[in-house]
């Protein structure tokens, strides 16, 4: 509860941090969703010159692309801003330090007091994506399915988090190494439907790097409605991934707290 | 040790020694340390640069975690960084007085502090009024952060820790960079609060003025090791084995002078003479009889003489 | 200091020292850069990836057209050699001030720039052109020689306009913060128009019309479709030249339009 409200305070003081700078409000305004229609245009062109892209129909695309706005939203607006600052800033810079002092989870304090609020445009654009593939689909999704979709949804954001720690955590052994980048360029492999990648790496993002879980997965979820044996395998893994990532930090800090000076 | 648990529980005992090994370079940053504070004590803890101040510092506060060794603070062991501990201790550095998002205003940290240490609503406006008078932060509460100066950040630093009530306050160099102005502010307030709410004070400087004007009671550490632990005037007695006689005597002959001690200044029949310890007594008596004294005043060797002798020689 | 911007340009235009200092300075970066190569791959990553996607995409949608794989790994190696950031190199200066270091020194200030940017490339080139010969192998592509060569002067001017067009809006740093943005915008230009999502001969008709003439394709698209042997005849080729030369005198006087009133804003505010 206490964290609840630590983050809520966290996201509140964010929000009037960006405020003050209101002409760069536009700006990221306007490029995100500059950066939307880009992609949508992709998928525009492809469908141009073919009907179906390794099985996805022009209708899937979009309702996938929708998918793919809405977690790269949540990643960009509380997982990046954490994840970027803390090698350089938490670690070489030793502002770590002054989430230790404090009396709340030293891991939530790290990972989830930043966020950038204006990276949920993007999710409201995300939604309307959505909505607009669905029209086009033809077909609403089954109650279950809009259920189910969530519950992949928060799998995949989980483990979007668990693996952002898990770089995170590399820092400790490793300060130089600022691993955000290469994330946040795998990341944009999931925004193409995942069976488009030839086989070694298709299995590579399915079971080592479960990007599918970002958008494939939520979005077939939506449409062709739940199956267990895509649901069970999301939720353990976001399990693992999410225990994985304590351990790690737990590890990490032991480090951190016992070498430096 | 065994340790009791005083009135208010804001007191705190604790035995430490540890090697430590830097990551790097094979130097141990504190051993054999070994030192106990009382409730409600302000003690200066002092020692050249690389002494092992600061890692003590963090290992008291929990930032790192003894290789060996014993370590207690309000009956906690630090580095489990207990919630109940952590919003009993503030840790103030001169070199980072605030940290977090420099965008906000100081008053929206206050808050976000509020509910990070879970001040009850009533003592947080309390203290807010309180600390809002004492700092004179009226002016500042509705300003960023990063638009502040050095003195002032400091100022809010202090209130964002002290808003809890912490019983332990580590202040690592709270005076650094900060002008008389400033610095002044700094000590006065840590001595009325210290004075108030009997708290326990842990103070490293490298002005001695901070630590004259604060602490009865001295630590100085050196190479890791606890170099002396007591009063402050008996470190001087013990170092300086010298006072000063300052007397005017216009018509004082300079011979005379110079069979009483060692004349360090002479000007304008006022004169400074370096005189043992344990002959200032008879000293004076003679000179108040011989010549023909306007004024005469003995006083202590400098406070940085002193320690800057201790820090060079060691304490012997 | 309200001095004129013209007379930090007095001194009269001799080709070859500047050349010469171009290249020294080069050197120095290049040596510079080299103990940053963990953030240059990091570059290169960010480089790849839009080719990459580009090319799983398109071989999906064509899995029996050998163009896909060969237009899209010269792709890749022309945006890698051919990428800039002066929003990095030269807008943080101004953001920063450092900038008047630059100023006080008896040079152009473009020479640090402009050896930076050969320099960044060099490092980038190096590293990715192994990613190239991967992928080129795993997808089976042959090029030829003969291709290679020809496409050699359309990369040189598409290299120097990519240059032109980034430092042209790294400039606008002088008047806004989000000098990050406006290059975003720009490249997202790129990506769309230029070739990387799609080959230009993939766009609908409209839009390729528009494409060809429209400075983007010649940064990218155009040396990787005569490298993928798509341009026949001399013709074409001597078009795309064209088109390349007007869009770089196009974007360097602009450049020295924005410099120039930039930098007397720049000196009248101080920093």
């Amino acid at each position: 509860m206490k964290l609840l409200r630590l983050f809520a305070a966290g996201f509140g003081r964010s929000a009037q941090a960006t405020l003050t700078y209101r002409i760069n409000l536009v700006f990221d305004l306007v490029l995100s969703i500059i950066g939307l229609f880009a992609s949508l245009a992709t998928v525009f062109i492809v469908y141009s010159r073919t009907d179906s892209l390794a099985g996805w129909t022009e209708a899937e695309t979009y309702v996938l692309i929708g998918t793919f706005q809405l977690l790269s939203s949540l990643k960009n607006a509380f997982i990046d801003p954490n994840l970027s600052w803390f090698p350089e800033n938490g670690i070489r810079k030793g502002k770590l330090d002054t989430f230790l002092l404090q009396p709340a989870p030293t891991l939530f304090l790290a990972s989830l007091s930043r966020s950038t609020p204006l990276s949920l445009i993007q999710f409201v654009l995300g939604l309307a994506v959505i909505a607009f593939g669905l029209s086009n689909y033809g077909r609403l999704p089954t109650p279950t399915a809009i259920l189910a979709w969530m519950l992949t949804l928060v799998a995949g954001l989980l483990v979007t988090w668990g693996m952002g720690v898990l770089l995170a955590c590399l820092a400790f052994w490793a300060p130089r190494l600022q691993l955000d980048v290469f994330y946040g360029s795998a990341w944009e492999l999931a925004r193409c439907p995942t069976d488009i990648y030839r086989r070694p790496l298709r299995l590579v993002l399915t079971y080592v790097f479960p990007l599918t879980l970002i958008a494939t997965i939520p979005t077939t979820t939506l449409l062709n409605g739940p199956r267990l044996l895509v649901l069970a395998p999301s939720v353990i893994g976001a399990a693992i991934a999410c225990l994985l990532a304590i351990g790690c930090w737990r590890a990490g800090l032991r480090r951190y707290t016992g070498a430096t000076s | 040790m065994t340790y009791r648990a005083p009135i208010r529980g804001s007191g705190w005992k604790e035995t430490l020694s540890s090697v430590f090994n830097r990551q790097y370079r094979e130097v141990p940053a504190v051993q054999h340390a070994s030192f106990a504070l009382a409730p409600g004590e302000v003690v200066g803890f002092i020692g050249p640069n690389g002494a092992g101040k600061t890692t003590t510092m963090k290992i008291l506060s929990g930032l790192l975690h003894a290789t060996s060794g014993q370590v207690q603070v309000l009956g906690y062991s630090p580095w489990q960084r207990r919630s109940e501990f952590l919003r009993q201790i503030a840790f103030i550095r001169g070199s980072q007085p605030v940290g977090g998002s420099q965008e906000l205003t100081v008053l929206d940290t206050l808050q976000y502090q509020r509910l990070l240490y879970e001040v009850p609503p009533a003592e947080y406006r309390r203290n807010l009024d309180e600390l809002t008078e004492l700092l004179d932060l009226k002016e500042l509460l509705q300003r960023q952060l990063r638009a502040l100066s050095l003195g002032e950040k400091m100022r809010a630093g202090l209130a964002l820790s002290l808003l809890y009530r912490p019983a332990v306050m580590f202040l690592d160099e709270p005076t650094l960079g900060l002008d008389v102005t400033g610095a002044t502010t700094m000590r006065r307030f840590v001595a009325e609060y210290a004075e108030q709410t009997a708290a326990t004070v842990l103070l490293t400087s490298h002005y001695m003025v901070d630590v004259a004007s604060l602490c009865p009671r001295l630590v100085l550490i050196d190479k890791g090791q606890v170099q002396y632990d007591g009063k402050l005037d008996e470190l001087a007695a013990k170092l300086s084995p010298y006072k000063l006689l300052r007397l005017t005597a216009p018509n004082a002959d300079e011979e005379r002078l110079r069979r009483a001690g060692e004349v360090l200044e002479a000007s304008d029949g006022t004169w400074v003479l370096r005189v043992p310890r344990d002959a200032v007594a008879r000293t004076t008596a003679e000179l108040l009889t011989e010549l023909e004294v306007a004024d005469l005043s003995v006083e202590e060797a400098p406070l940085e003489v002193v320690i800057d002798r201790a820090y060079r020689e060691g304490v012997g | 200091m309200t001095m004129p911007a013209a007379s930090y340009r007095r001194p009269a235009f001799r080709p070859r020292r500047l050349l010469q200092m171009i290249s020294l300075r080069t050197r120095m970066e290049v040596l510079e850069w080299s103990g940053t190569w963990w953030f240059l791959l990091t570059l290169v990553v960010q480089a790849v990836l839009g080719p990459l996607i580009g090319m799983f995409v398109w071989s999906a949608v064509y899995p029996a057209d050998p163009y896909v794989a060969t237009y899209y790994v010269a792709l890749l190696l022309v945006t890698v050699m051919t990428e800039s950031f002066e929003q990095f190199t030269f807008s943080e200066k101004i953001y920063d001030g450092t900038i008047s270091h630059d100023l006080l020194r008896p040079q152009p200030v473009i020479v640090n720039t402009i050896g930076t940017n050969i320099a960044i490339r060099t490092w980038l080139t190096i590293m990715g052109v192994p990613v190239a010969l991967l992928t080129g192998i795993a997808f089976g592509i042959s090029l030829t020689w003969t291709a290679i060569l020809a496409a050699l002067p359309v990369f040189v001017l598409g290299a120097t306009l990519n240059f032109c067009w980034i430092f042209m809006l790294s400039l606008t740093a002088f008047w806004t913060e989000r000098v990050h943005s406006i290059v975003g915008f720009g490249w997202t230009l790129n990506s769309l128009l230029g070739g990387t999502i799609a080959p230009l001969v993939f766009l609908p008709e409209r839009l390729r019309d528009i494409g060809q003439i429209l400075p983007f394709y010649g940064m990218l698209g155009l040396p990787a479709d005569v490298v993928a042997g798509r341009v026949h005849g001399l013709e074409p080729l001597l078009t795309g030249l064209g088109y390349q030369a007007v869009w770089i005198t196009v974007f360097s006087t602009a450049a020295v339009l924005l410099w120039r009133a930039g930098i007397r804003r720049y000196t009248v505010v101080g920093a």
